[in-house]
């Protein structure tokens, strides 16, 4: 279980996030709504460590990540595939799982072997090199490299973006699977419609707080949330 | 003709020298993402160590570029954990890192003059012996330099291949905030390239004195836009194609040299610098943006 | 004492000059000159050889031109060569947005430059320079004493600065200004000004590499001589030092930093110990201005005299002297994402 509170955080000392609070349970899929600009990448970048927080913390169940570098949060059971640079392009298909494994030694080849059973389509490529890949298999491989270390909590940061609604669909499959495997998933959805309906909860951020909570079902139709975004 | 051919082989020998030195400048530049103006005096520092353990103490040319690799690989983890760290945890701005670099190449050029005086120190070649090979005729020296380069370069190449920790520089020159988000203790990695960009200079400066037959304070610095010029024209931290731009611009300059003013070897490289960033300016580095 | 107060004044304002050029790079639009001084050496280059005409001075030295045109032209015509130069530079090198490439780019310039100069005799007159550079009123002064001359000269120089500082602060203050400033803080948002980032770019290094021309231009005439060895980058330094100790981005930063880094180490060379040999004086310069530089970056990087900044993020925007200062899209994420 992820839990964030009272988080404050932005760049340069000006605050973007101000007093934020989620939870995400195990095995649940929670969406993050909001228009461009409300802060939305800003919260995943700040749980992930790449940006410091100004005030507030983050726990992974027990355990305070408040002040840990990235590379430790994601030994402490946090996996996050951003919105833009998903993959190490120079790197072969993989390279980037390995990468994704990078403190498993002799489990390594095993564990891919168990990540690829969620993403089949990756397992002819391997060999390839990541920059081959077409925009819904980046995504699946930055899902899977991120999966690699058996995180606790997923942070996917618009993973449908610029697909397909059939690649987009085949993605929110994924997602669900990776909930059903007992990871916690956050994510972040332009689609509000679509986001409503694939996920179970929602959080509505707008100008960097936290403005409605609740299971997407009952935030579904609600014109305040749906009617924040224009187009 | 036979001119011809044997500047190219002379080319050889001066890519050989370059390409050490891009090598490491660059891969050091692709993963922590800004330039390090002050590789010169890296270099500069290697090629006095060779000095002192090979001409004055008579050591093996090998024991010389062995002490040079330790040192400038110390100095170089030393000054990232010192000068640049500090830097990096705050604010990181690129236009302050460079000039903080800048700064360090003043600074160390400067200490080298007041240790070591200006004085010329002239390097015992190692060997003087003729071999011809094809129609050009080399020193066993310059056959040396050549043979280290690729070495050197071989052995980087295998390391970024084959090895966790060359696998996790080159995801770090892809993205550094991805390589952290993916678990990858980049501090460590940082350090490991500094070190190894480090012991590049070290190489790189007993090569360039055995070149040249002498050191001096600004040995290295002389040589460090034929670095940066093999660096931008194969494409940062890329080796490969520092190397490939290594033997290019090697050749470009032994070439003209024989037939122009060899004071303009300098500004022929400088030319070519212009004509890349002119003909070339997006497709010689990736199209990520910056994340310095 | 006199002569020597003199002296060290119409060099700060010289170096005034060279220091608010810089900040107009690296200050206002954060473009990197590391070659600064190459265009100082351009301006001096220009400003000799069109103002020598053909006068031998009773030795033979070679240069182009030997033009003869009245004062002040050949010293405008120095800062216009240094900034064409600097312009042509410009374009090649910053069309993409990395930095380093200029610094590059300046800093091979720089060293070409001074190995093609002190090998060239026919052009140059190699590595020993110009000398017999005509003083400005040498003719109406010629009987003037060395401290009346000098008189004289600091009151060019200190007009010239003051020019420049006024045209600076017009700058800082115009539309084009406050677009340098907005590309150096944030390329997303200075693209809602309307105007490619670029542009601000290459006007601050036009602007600044006249200035570096213009300063060049005053220092040949006040030394009568330059040579291919005043062109070591440790003098690019002096002025960089100047720039950062001053306040990065402050005009008047430029010219505290000037002054107090000239005279610190006019001074501070000059009451050693007798006892440490002479040519150990020049390379301890050298340290002791990278190391202040270190320092100041690190510990004070905002200098002496920090510039008063304008807001650009956020929400809150605070345009105190920029009213119509356009305001930024409210995002944050669009910034960085």
């Amino acid at each position: 279980m992820l839990i964030g509170r009272g988080i404050t955080s932005g760049y340069r000392g000006e605050p973007v996030l101000r007093d934020v609070a989620i939870t995400v349970p195990d095995g649940v899929t929670v969406a993050i709504l909001g228009p461009n600009g409300a802060g939305k990448s800003t919260l995943f970048k700040t749980l992930i460590g790449l940006l410091p927080l100004q005030g507030g913390s983050v726990h992974v169940d027990e355990l305070d990540i408040s002040q840990m570098p990235p590379y430790r949060r994601v030994r402490a059971g946090l996996g996050y595939v951003p919105q833009l640079g998903r993959i190490f392009p120079s790197l072969s298909v993989r390279e980037n799982l390995e990468m994704g494994g990078f403190t498993l030694t002799k489990e390594l080849t095993d564990r891919i072997d168990t990540v690829l059973e969620l993403f089949p389509d990756l397992r002819v490529a391997m060999k390839q090199s990541a920059s081959n890949l077409s925009g819904g298999q980046q995504t699946m491989l930055g899902m899977a490299r991120a999966l690699m270390l058996q995180p606790k909590i997923m942070l996917l940061d618009e993973p449908t973006a610029g697909l397909s609604p059939l690649y987009a669909a085949k993605v929110w499959e994924s997602i669900r699977n990776i909930a059903n495997a007992g990871i916690g998933v956050l994510t972040i959805e332009q689609n509000v419609t679509f986001a409503l309906e694939q996920s179970d909860q929602a959080y509505v951020l707008v100008n960097g707080q936290n403005t409605s909570h609740g299971r997407s079902s009952d935030l579904k139709g609600r014109s305040d949330v749906e009617g924040l975004f224009v187009g | 003709m036979h001119i011809l051919i044997q500047s190219i082989g002379y080319g050889l020998v001066t890519a050989s020298v370059i390409a050490i030195g891009a090598v490491g400048l660059s891969l050091q530049f692709g993963v922590t993402n800004f330039v390090n103006f002050a590789y010169g005096e890296f270099l500069t520092l290697g090629a006095y160590i060779g000095y002192f353990v090979s001409t004055q103490a008579h050591f093996n040319v090998f024991v010389g570029i062995v002490a040079a690799m330790a040192v400038t690989g110390l100095l170089a983890v030393l000054l990232d954990q010192v000068v640049f760290e500090p830097f990096i945890r705050g604010r990181p701005n690129l236009v302050v890192l460079l000039i903080v670099t800048v700064a360090l190449s003043l600074i160390l050029q400067n200490l080298y003059q007041i240790v070591f005086t200006t004085d010329f120190r002239r390097y015992a070649a190692p060997s003087n012996t003729q071999y011809s090979v094809g129609d050009i005729n080399f020193t066993g020296s310059q056959l040396l330099i050549i043979a280290i380069a690729i070495t050197a370069i071989g052995a980087l190449q295998i390391l970024l291949k084959y090895t966790k920790l060359g696998k996790a520089m080159r995801a770090m020159s892809d993205s550094a905030d991805l390589a952290q988000a993916s678990g990858i203790n980049t501090r460590l990695v940082t350090r490991a390239v500094w070190l190894i960009s480090g012991m590049f200079a070290g190489i790189g400066g007993v090569v360039l004195a055995i070149n040249v037959y002498n050191v001096q304070p600004t040995l290295g610095n002389s040589y460090l836009f034929l670095f940066f010029a093999a660096v931008i024209m194969g494409g940062i931290g890329k080796p490969w194609g520092a190397l490939i731009s290594a033997v290019v611009l090697g050749i470009v300059i032994e070439v003209s040299g024989a037939y122009i003013n060899a004071a303009y070897k300098g500004g022929l490289a400088f030319l070519i610098l212009i004509l890349v960033l002119l003909l070339r300016p997006r497709g010689l580095f990736s199209s990520r943006r910056r994340t310095v | 004492m006199l002569f020597y107060l003199i002296e060290i004044v119409t060099l700060i304002a010289i170096n005034v000059i060279f220091a608010l050029g810089l900040n107009i790079q690296f200050g206002y639009v954060g473009v990197l000159n590391v070659g600064y001084i190459a265009f100082v050496a351009i301006g001096a280059y220009i400003t000799a050889v069109t103002s020598l005409g053909n006068t031998e001075n009773g030795f033979t030295q070679l240069y182009i031109l030997h033009w003869n045109v009245p004062w002040p032209l050949p010293v405008l015509f120095g800062g216009l060569a240094a900034a064409a130069v600097g312009l042509l530079l410009a374009t090649v090198t910053l069309r993409n947005l990395r930095a380093d490439y200029l610094a590059i780019a300046t800093l091979s310039l720089a060293q070409v430059l001074y190995t093609i100069v002190a090998n060239n005799d026919s052009l140059f007159n190699g590595a020993q320079g110009l000398a017999g550079v005509p003083r400005p009123f040498d003719a109406q002064l010629a009987d003037a004493s060395q401290e009346v001359y000098g008189l004289v000269f600091l009151i060019i120089a200190v007009i010239f600065a003051a020019i420049l500082f006024l045209a600076t602060r017009q700058l800082q203050r115009s539309p084009l200004g406050r677009f340098m400033r907005a590309v150096r803080e944030d390329e997303v948002v200075a693209e809602s000004f309307g105007r490619r980032p670029l542009v601000a770019r290459l006007a601050a290094l036009g602007i600044g590499c006249f200035f570096a021309g213009i300063g060049g231009g005053l220092l040949i005439e006040y030394q009568t001589a330059f040579g291919s060895q005043a062109w070591f980058p440790l003098e690019t330094f002096i002025i960089f030092a100047a720039v950062i100790v001053g306040g990065t981005g402050n005009n008047l930063g430029a010219v505290v930093g000037a002054a107090i880094v000239l005279v610190g180490i006019n001074e501070s060379t000059r009451f050693l110990p007798a006892s440490i040999p002479s040519e150990l004086v020049g390379p301890g310069r050298g340290v002791l201005i990278g190391v202040l530089l270190i320092l100041f970056l690190r510990f004070r990087p905002q200098g002496l005299l920090p510039e008063t900044r304008v807001r650009l993020y956020g929400r809150r925007i605070e345009t105190p002297d920029n009213p119509e200062l356009p305001t930024p899209p409210q995002t944050a994420d669009a910034t960085t994402s």
